[in-house]
């Protein structure tokens, strides 16, 4: 597709934050741009703001934190995950696609996995098309 | 809406560092971790559940003169000039924030107070109820036997496991080494089997092992399995892929420590801190945040509940007192550039923060509304999210300031 | 307190066909605190339903308010601001509060978002139980401080039925057999002679279905002279 995606991540402060800028270190260019919204942990992250950024317009929109056990605020990731199965209910009824939203848990080295997030967010939005809300704005 | 990303003043609370360290425990790491700060200038108070330091038997050192010098080091103690010992103590409760700690406690029946800017849990676990028999000992009690000068046994078999399925401290097996060798050297002609699945023998305990294999003691590594055999009485049958079968009659097992790890888990909780299933103390990260706990200036050194062998405890300890004295060489403490404050007037007192919150920062105050402790919060946000009345707010991650940032990530990513 | 739960998104969405300019209503109290109509859930419906309207090209305008109680007239007084324009206004307040909300403002059309349950308490964070039933005719004092008529799924009064297994009750395995709780409970207290206590046949007259029930304290009614004396305000 050529159509430029927008997509938009919410990184936390340790894994997420750390997991991008590896993967802007290390790894070649990704398919399509990212917008990076970090937080101090992902437990600030709420379901108002996941929504907000569909009606915006956003194709698809990722949460990466740390790894399940590691947060560093020892749960905020949890909580965020609960958000986001909140949202692809909400995506899901609204016939938006549930897959629009998902979370990914990453160390702060692992660049490579966030690459490949984005890359699975990408393919999501290539199956499900983009954002209809998208091109008005 | 404001294409700008909306800023707010920090709120700042400054907390004046008390320069004072206050060390729970009576084993090696609360020693260690004593004499390490007193060196760095701090007063250190230290209170002791008992009357005297833990005896050094329970530590694995790989000589006989690195177990001297540590008992030396113990015995300055009490004639370091920073260093109060309190003796009998009952820790009641740990309140204020890093920086302005105040410890309420009994010592010997009589109420004091101690306000110190870190606290160390630095008490090590105490020893499970284990009843193996008559035949058979752990290792410190072997320990106990060798100083004392006891009998010993004509054989003597080391075998790894303490006889229950957990509380088993790292390196337990290595621990056997010093005692296998130190049996060896006064009685030649006594027979050691070690029956363990690895060795690992860092440091001077390499020397050691050396030693111990030189002066005869067998080793059993690695694959073997053993069984009493049905036959004989009193006859062990180990069953080893380079030595084959072989049959040994020992007269004397000894077997690993085993430590009860949640005795500890009653003062844990009187200072704010979590156990996991097992009782064991939750530490941050203990290799890149050495003994740093969820409630900032509360350090645990795990100590034996970690591993058996004196170096290991005594890196732990360095490194802990390490951690607190960058934390005590401060001046000021500075909290509330990133902290979560609650609006009462939409406040519903619901509970929902008080019981999220992973470091106890919300409470509900006088006016039967929340309110935050500024020196707790550490910024994470989740209460914000979940305030289901949108009371809580947090400085430099606003509700405007998210939804701003959304606003321009969704329409300006197409470039 | 009252415990409610959210109607699905599609549900509500079908309730408000018809309608333009739709003001989403929130409570700060017991819908706020069971964590289905707090001002927060306001905040998530009504970007829902945005996200709704943009998608099916509906052309809905939502509007949020949050009052500290629905209820009461004085608060939900103070919306009429908002309710200026609007063709139909979304509680998501219990079921009372939805009421208040139509018989203050009587030309527009107020619709319920939230199912209202029952009496409860939160067990858990994010578990609510009911806890009693309303009946107007306690008996707590008997059976140990366990209530019989909602925590018995038969809302029998002198004993478990023969569906009691285990502690469990027959309609399903996580559901504790009340009356099992109140043995237990009179047990520890040491009054197991109060199931001694034979109780009669329940007088329904103070519980519910038969027209809604009316509770005066006199001492707080205004007397005549009073309203007189205070005049319009």
């Amino acid at each position: 597709m050529s159509q430029t995606k927008r997509i938009i991540a919410y990184c936390c402060e340790h894994g997420g934050m750390g997991a991008a800028e590896r993967a802007a270190k290390e790894q070649s260019q990704f398919a399509s741009d990212v917008v990076i919204i970090s937080v101090e942990c992902l437990g600030r992250v709420d379901l108002l703001h996941l929504l907000q950024a569909f009606r915006e317009g956003a194709d698809a929109v990722f949460v990466a934190g740390c790894l399940e056990k590691n947060c560093h605020h020892l749960y905020g990731n949890v909580e965020a995950r609960k958000k986001v199965d909140q949202a692809k209910r909400v995506l899901d009824s609204l016939g938006l696609g549930g897959d629009r939203a998902e979370m990914f848990n990453l160390a702060s080295n692992q660049g490579l996995e966030f690459k490949q997030s984005v890359d699975i967010m990408i393919g999501r939005v290539e199956r499900l098309g983009p954002n209809p809300l998208g091109a008005k704005k | 809406m404001s294409p700008v990303p909306l800023r707010s003043p920090e709120s700042l609370v400054k907390t004046e560092v008390v320069k004072r360290a206050v060390v729970l425990g009576d084993g090696l790491g609360a020693s260690i971790i004593s004499l390490e700060l007193a060196d760095q200038g701090f007063d250190v108070d230290r209170l002791m559940p008992g009357n005297e330091p833990m005896d050094l038997a329970l530590y694995a050192f790989p000589s006989e003169l690195s177990r001297n010098v540590a008992l030396v080091k113990m015995k300055s103690l009490s004639s370091t000039p920073r260093i109060r010992l309190h003796r009998d103590c009952t820790v009641s409760s740990v309140a204020g924030s890093a920086g302005d700690f105040e410890v309420s406690f009994t010592e010997a029946k009589s109420k004091g107070i101690i306000k110190g800017g870190a606290v160390v849990l630095a008490q090590d676990p105490g020893l499970a109820a284990v009843d193996l028999g008559p035949t058979v000992v752990s290792n410190s009690e072997m320990r106990r036997m060798i100083e004392g000068d006891e009998t010993i046994p004509r054989v003597v078999v080391f075998i790894e496991g303490s006889g229950m399925t957990t509380a088993c401290p790292a390196q337990g097996s290595t621990a056997f080494i010093e005692n296998a060798l130190e049996i060896k050297r006064k009685r030649t002609d006594i027979q050691i089997y070690v029956l363990t699945k690895d060795i690992h023998a860092p440091g001077a305990f390499e020397r050691t092992y050396q030693a111990a294999q030189a002066s005869g003691i067998v080793f059993f590594r690695g694959d073997f399995s053993y069984r009493s055999s049905q036959d004989e009485p009193n006859c062990m049958i180990i069953r080893d892929p380079v030595a084959g079968e072989v049959k040994i009659r020992p007269e004397l097992i000894v077997r690993d420590e085993a430590f009860d790890l949640g005795s500890n888990s009653n003062l844990a909780r009187k200072l704010g801190l979590s156990v996991d299933r097992e009782g064991r103390i939750l530490s941050i990260n203990t290799r890149l945040h050495p003994g740093e706990t969820i409630r900032e200036g509360v350090f645990v050194c795990h100590g034996l509940g970690a591993s058996i062998l004196a170096s290991d405890n005594i890196s732990e300890a360095c490194a802990i007192a390490s951690s607190i004295s960058e934390l005590l060489s401060k001046d000021f403490l500075e909290h509330g550039a990133e902290v979560a404050f609650v609006d009462k007037e939409k406040c519903s007192a619901c509970l929902a923060c008080v019981r999220i919150c992973p470091y106890d920062a919300p409470f509900i105050g006088e006016k039967g509304k929340a309110e935050i402790r500024i020196a707790s919060c550490q910024g994470c946000g989740i209460c914000v999210s979940l305030c289901p009345s949108k009371a809580i707010d947090q400085s430099n991650w606003t509700d405007a300031k998210m939804s701003a940032e959304s606003e321009i990530a969704s329409k300006g990513a197409s470039g | 307190m009252i415990i409610g739960e959210q109607k699905p998104l599609k549900e509500i969405c079908d309730i408000l066909e018809g309608h333009h300019r739709i003001l989403v209503a929130g409570c700060r109290s017991c819908v706020a605190i069971c964590l289905a109509g707090g001002e927060k859930e306001v905040g998530i419906l009504s970007e829902s339903l945005r996200l709704h309207s943009d998608l099916a090209g509906k052309g809905w305008e939502i509007d949020e308010v949050t009052v500290e109680r629905q209820c009461e007239n004085e608060w939900v007084r103070e919306i009429a601001p908002k309710i200026e324009g609007k063709d139909a206004v979304l509680s998501i307040a219990c079921g009372v509060g939805a009421q208040t909300i139509q018989a203050m403002y009587p030309k527009v059309r107020s619709l319920p978002g939230l199912n209202t349950s029952n009496m409860g308490a939160p067990i858990e964070p994010g578990i609510f139980m009911e806890r009693c039933g309303g009946c107007g005719d306690c008996v707590l004092h008997l059976t140990g401080g366990i209530c019989p008529i909602v925590r018995c799924a038969k809302s029998l009064l002198n004993g478990p039925c023969g569906g009691s297994q285990n502690g469990k009750c027959e309609i399903g395995k996580e559901t504790p057999c009340a009356w099992e709780e109140i043995y237990q409970s009179l047990k520890e207290l040491g009054r197991l002679d109060l199931l001694e206590a034979n109780i009669p046949p329940k007088d329904w007259t103070p519980s519910r279905s038969g027209g809604p029930r009316k509770i005066v304290r006199p001492e707080a009614v205004m007397s005549e002279t009073e309203r007189q004396l205070r005049g319009e305000r």
